[in-house]
């Protein structure tokens, strides 16, 4: 089967002469998205670098301290944690949001019963703000009346854990809140299972695939864009996460749960903008290696058809 | 700061809750327009945003006081109020200066904001001559803190509290029901007459219910008073005290025996909730709480909670939380018209007439100091049961300590301090660790 | 071949699809039910008994709420900003894609960067420049400022995920359109983007229900009752209600409703506009 795909994929080479007779229609659609670009985000973005290099308390003007911010970063006592945590929430967006994601995709896709249902039920969490949810679960992992334990208890009278003020559960309990809520994934699967030609399936039906093998050989395949697009969005999402962890355990107890952010919003309680710009240029760096590598292991500039 | 209390409180969950917010970023010049003034048949008109409005707890004594304003300068003056929520409301100010924007009158804003960036930026008005005109009001204003809003160059920007609103502790009488005069023991005789009395802790948001007992045990152990108050001149970041130390191993016996269910990981909110809701038989609080004692709120009573068996006091010694040594609720933006200037001063006359004042207290509980209260006033004030407790402990001998999350780096209090608290209560950390946690993040926070 | 492994095979995998099905439905709607549950519930019970039912049930505190507050009006507005913020930026945002998506020229993977990084610029440093560009348009305290700050923060989310839906469409189709004599724009629009609808209609909920959500700089750049968003509305309220649970839920209830009607509402329309998206051929 792998030949079908391979067969299909796309050729690198140079811009044919019709991409070039194209290029100012290409420059005219992406002139609005510049526009908005450097309406909202081009200063902030050059100001973020810039005073990175800096001390400075966000008023009076910068003065160049070269790698002094990233030194303190390095050397701060959440940086380590804050770093440990990022990887393992990325693993986890990565194969179980994503993974989970991708496969109520699948079942959706054979349209079992109730599916509609789920599908629709699926989204109520994503309608529902950062702030209400936390608080959401800030009750539902309550120790005294939380419905987890009070559920426990059933089976385990004396059961007590403070699942968001105790290690090593606070890292699951702020993982809890996002990991299974992976509605965007499963949208943007199904969007593109829908999109595989009939007689692409079809061809393989005749060839003999079925079941696993259909799924395995091509329909995973052909969804290696929006799979690696999954990926790309529930990490840089795990980056740039504050809600999620300021307003449940704020990166407690101690630094289990710290993130770049949590410290970013420290910083600048405390005035150091130059030393928070330096954590934002640190999640800007870790954001562009993610969307590098992502890119590559999906083949993502690549299409298949 | 005496701003130091439920809005203290929301003031931090703003600052944290807000999404990665806050900002000032660039400078802003003086000068410009204030906002929104106008003259209309010869009433001066001015709009202020004022997050003390709509549902907040301050806008039921604070919206009805404006009002009382334009009644009284009809022909002269009116305010109208802008009502903006309280989480933001920093920010908006902040934004607002940059583009020289600042309403005439400015409802205080960051502290650390005013004190670097907004007064040296010569973003305020100097109320100094102001104030040596005004006698009758200059001398209504706690002396410390008019020393601390007043300059070296004798400037005088923040307009000083007349008020000071100590914060102490509540029991409820009908779970907890001493027999002796609380008054005369000291902190560890009161502990052993608490015994094994539930206490209402908070360790969320900035763990401010914790933070007020600690203060408490802090200022009970030798030296620990002068400790805390060194804070008002620089910022403490070291913690490895003995007065520290031992006031934390105390606290980490009362978490660990005394407090309330679902103490930690409880806001603020969920703090007052179990004092009442009979889960907690004493919290240490504010005179503000007294509101959430009367009949009127008593929607939120549950578990046969009662607020009329509600009695409180101040700590032992005669010591009240509360720093003296602050800004002010109010300051004048230097880009008001004259007139406009007029109407603040005018204002701020107002609000700090005795009656005014005097309702103000009724209202939200405290003390005025340098004010000769009215027989009226005594006879009003004995009537909420709490008011007058905290009133008759607060004399000329009371000693005032600021609480200390005021007295630390902003990150260490906002963030720092209620992380590192769960580690107390569970026993992950012994109290010199967690003193050792508390300075080695005071000392991140104050590198550059 | 043996039938009967056959068939248990296809009973476990009936017996597993069910389970994922029947977990999706209770993680998601199970936080919701609960808080209106609470809502109705006294202080005493939700503390007491968390998973018991209401032991009555009154509107009284809903009541109070509704009187209190313009409602409606905070609804048009946020149904405003969130409904023509998203409108405008699956526009824009899907022709950015497209070229990404189909074209290569110079400078495609530097303009491709630095859409992606915007999803990290912190909040903090874009307040002071968002804020006096909407001073500067006029357009403080005006619900439409806060649209046109909507439309940017959606950027890099909906090209993500735009781009990814043009890529899954086959150039064989834009050829062929090519050689009919379709221009650029007539290929854009009356080939892929009908064929992108389901990429179309991911980005436009997910940008939607963002902003739908937004509180910060709705609250910043609005002062009006008339100009206000719901998130603001109950921003309001919820922080004064925190000492009641009962109040705290019934206030979280209307935080959440609005959002999941409407939902409930359009989605039937939307999940079929994009399950009629086949491709055939």
């Amino acid at each position: 089967m792998k030949s079908v795909a391979a067969s299909l994929r796309g050729r690198r080479s140079r811009p044919t002469s019709l991409e070039r007779n194209n290029y100012k229609w290409v420059y005219l659609f992406l002139l609005p998205t510049l526009i908005v670009f450097v309406m909202f985000y081009a200063a902030p973005i050059i100001q973020v670098f810039l005073t990175s290099f800096t001390t400075w308390n966000g008023f009076t003007d910068p003065v160049f301290s070269g790698l002094q911010n990233y030194v303190n970063l390095v050397n701060s006592r959440g940086f380590l944690l804050a770093m440990q945590n990022l990887l393992y929430w990325s693993l986890l967006a990565t194969f179980v949001h994503v993974g989970f994601g991708v496969l109520v995709a699948f079942v959706l896709f054979q349209k079992p019963h109730g599916w509609k249902l789920a599908r629709a039920v699926f989204m109520i969490p994503n309608v529902i703000s950062a702030a209400a949810w936390a608080m959401i679960y800030r009750f539902f992992f309550n120790n005294d009346f939380g419905v987890l334990n009070t559920v426990i208890r059933f089976v385990i009278p004396d059961f007590t854990v403070q699942w968001f003020y105790e290690s090593p559960w606070a890292f699951w309990a702020v993982a809890f809140t996002w990991m299974f809520y992976a509605v965007i994934v499963t949208l943007v699967v199904l969007g593109d299972l829908m999109n595989i030609p009939a007689e692409l399936a079809e061809a393989a039906r005749i060839d003999g695939a079925s079941g696993w093998r259909l799924i395995r050989d091509i329909q995973l395949p052909l969804c290696r864009s929006s799979i690696g697009t999954s990926v790309i969005v529930s990490v840089t999402a795990r980056i740039a996460m504050y809600e999620q962890i300021a307003l449940t355990t704020a990166g407690g107890p101690g630094n289990d749960t710290m993130s770049l952010s949590i410290m970013l919003v420290n910083g600048i309680m405390d005035y150091r903008y130059g030393y928070a710009n330096a954590i934002g240029v640190v999640m800007f760096v870790i954001g562009l290696v993610v969307l590098a590598l992502i890119n590559r292991a999906f083949r993502m500039d690549e299409s298949d058809l | 700061m005496s701003i130091t209390r439920r809005n203290f409180v929301k003031t931090s969950i703003a600052a944290a809750g807000t999404a990665v917010t806050a900002g000032l970023v660039g400078c802003g010049g003086g000068g410009g327009q204030g906002e929104g003034s106008q003259q209309a048949g010869g009433v001066v008109e001015i709009t202020i945003p004022s997050y003390k409005t709509g549902e907040n707890v301050g806008a039921v004594f604070f919206e009805p006081q404006v009002e009382r304003f334009n009644e009284k300068y009809a022909d002269k003056y009116h305010i109208t109020l802008e009502s903006v929520p309280q989480d933001g409301f920093n920010d908006r100010l902040k934004q607002l200066a940059q583009q020289n924007q600042l309403p005439v009158l400015v409802q205080g804003g960051d502290i650390d904001w005013q004190t670097d960036i907004a007064f040296p930026q010569g973003l305020a008005y100097d109320i100094s001559g102001w104030l040596n005109d005004h006698p009758e009001v200059k001398d209504l204003v706690l002396d410390d803190a008019l020393a601390y809003c007043t300059n070296d160059d004798g400037t005088v920007y923040s307009m000083p509290l007349p008020t000071v609103r100590p914060t102490g502790y509540y029991w409820n009488t009908a779970m907890w029901d001493p027999q002796v005069d609380l008054s005369t023991l000291s902190m560890d005789e009161l502990l052993a007459e608490i015994g094994d009395q539930k206490i209402a802790f908070s360790t969320a948001e900035n763990g401010w219910v914790c933070s007020l007992f600690l203060t408490a045990l802090v200022a009970a152990e030798e030296g620990g008073a002068d400790w805390l108050r060194g804070g008002v001149e620089e910022k403490i970041v070291d913690f490895n005290q003995p007065a520290f130390i031992s006031a934390v191993t105390t606290l980490q016996q009362l978490l660990q025996n005394n407090a309330a269910p679902n103490s930690v990981g409880a806001t603020y909110a969920d703090a007052e909730n179990a004092f009442l809701s009979s889960q907690a038989a004493i919290i240490s609080n504010g005179p503000w709480m007294s509101s959430s004692l009367d009949e009127a709120n008593s929607a939120n009573w549950s578990n046969g909670f009662d607020g009329a068996n509600v009695h409180a006091a101040l700590w032992p010694g005669q010591m009240g939380i509360a720093n003296t040594s602050s800004l002010g609720e109010w300051w004048i933006s230097a880009a008001a018209s004259d007139e406009e200037k007029q109407l603040a001063e005018d204002f701020l006359a107002f609000v700090y007439s005795p009656e005014e004042i005097e309702a103000f207290l009724l209202a939200e509980g405290g003390d005025a100091p340098k004010l000769t209260y009215s027989e009226n006033f005594k006879e009003e004030q004995a009537k909420t049961q709490t008011l007058a407790d905290l009133s008759a402990d607060t004399t000329a001998e009371t000693e005032f300590v600021p609480c200390i999350l005021d007295m630390i780096p902003a990150s260490v209090a906002n963030s720092d301090f209620g992380r590192e608290l769960p580690q107390l209560a569970n026993g992950t950390y012994t109290p010199e660790q967690f003193a050792q946690a508390l300075t080695d993040a005071a000392q991140e926070a104050s590198l550059a | 071949m043996n039938t009967k492994g056959i068939d248990v095979k296809r009973v476990l995998t009936r017996a597993f699809m069910y389970f994922v099905i029947v977990f999706v439905i209770v993680i998601s709607a199970y936080p919701i039910i609960w808080v209106i549950m609470s809502a109705f519930k006294t202080n005493g019970e939700i503390l007491g008994s968390p998973l018991a039912l209401p032991s009555s049930v009154s509107f009284d505190v809903f009541a109070d709420l509704f009187q209190n507050y313009n409602f409606p009006q905070y609804f048009l507005n946020s149904l405003l900003a969130a409904g023509v913020s998203t409108a405008v930026s699956l526009l824009i945002y899907a022709m950015s894609a497209y070229v990404l998506a189909k074209f290569r020229f110079p400078g495609r993977n530097l303009i491709f960067v630095l859409f992606t990084i915007t999803l990290l610029v912190p909040a903090h440093s874009k307040t002071q420049p968002i804020f006096s560009l909407i001073m500067n348009l006029g357009l403080y305290d005006s619900i439409w400022g806060v649209t046109l700050v909507y439309v940017s923060v959606g950027m890099a989310m909906s090209i993500f995920i735009l781009r990814s839906g043009f890529m899954a469409i086959p150039k064989s189709l834009d050829e062929a359109a090519t050689i009919d004599g379709a221009g650029f724009f007539r290929t854009f629009w009356t080939i892929n983007v009908p064929l992108a609808k389901s990429a179309l209609t991911t980005a436009g909920i997910l940008m939607f229900l963002g902003n739908w959500n937004e509180y910060y700089f709705a609250s910043l750049l609005t002062v009006s009752d008339s100009q206000r968003t719901l998130p603001i509305a109950l921003a309001f309220f919820t922080s004064e209600f925190s000492y009641n649970y009962t109040q705290l839920f019934a206030a979280l209830a209307i935080v959440i409703l609005p959002g999941v009607i409407l939902y409930a509402l359009a989605q039937e329309k939307v999940q079929a506009s994009v399950a009629a998206t086949g491709i055939k051929g």
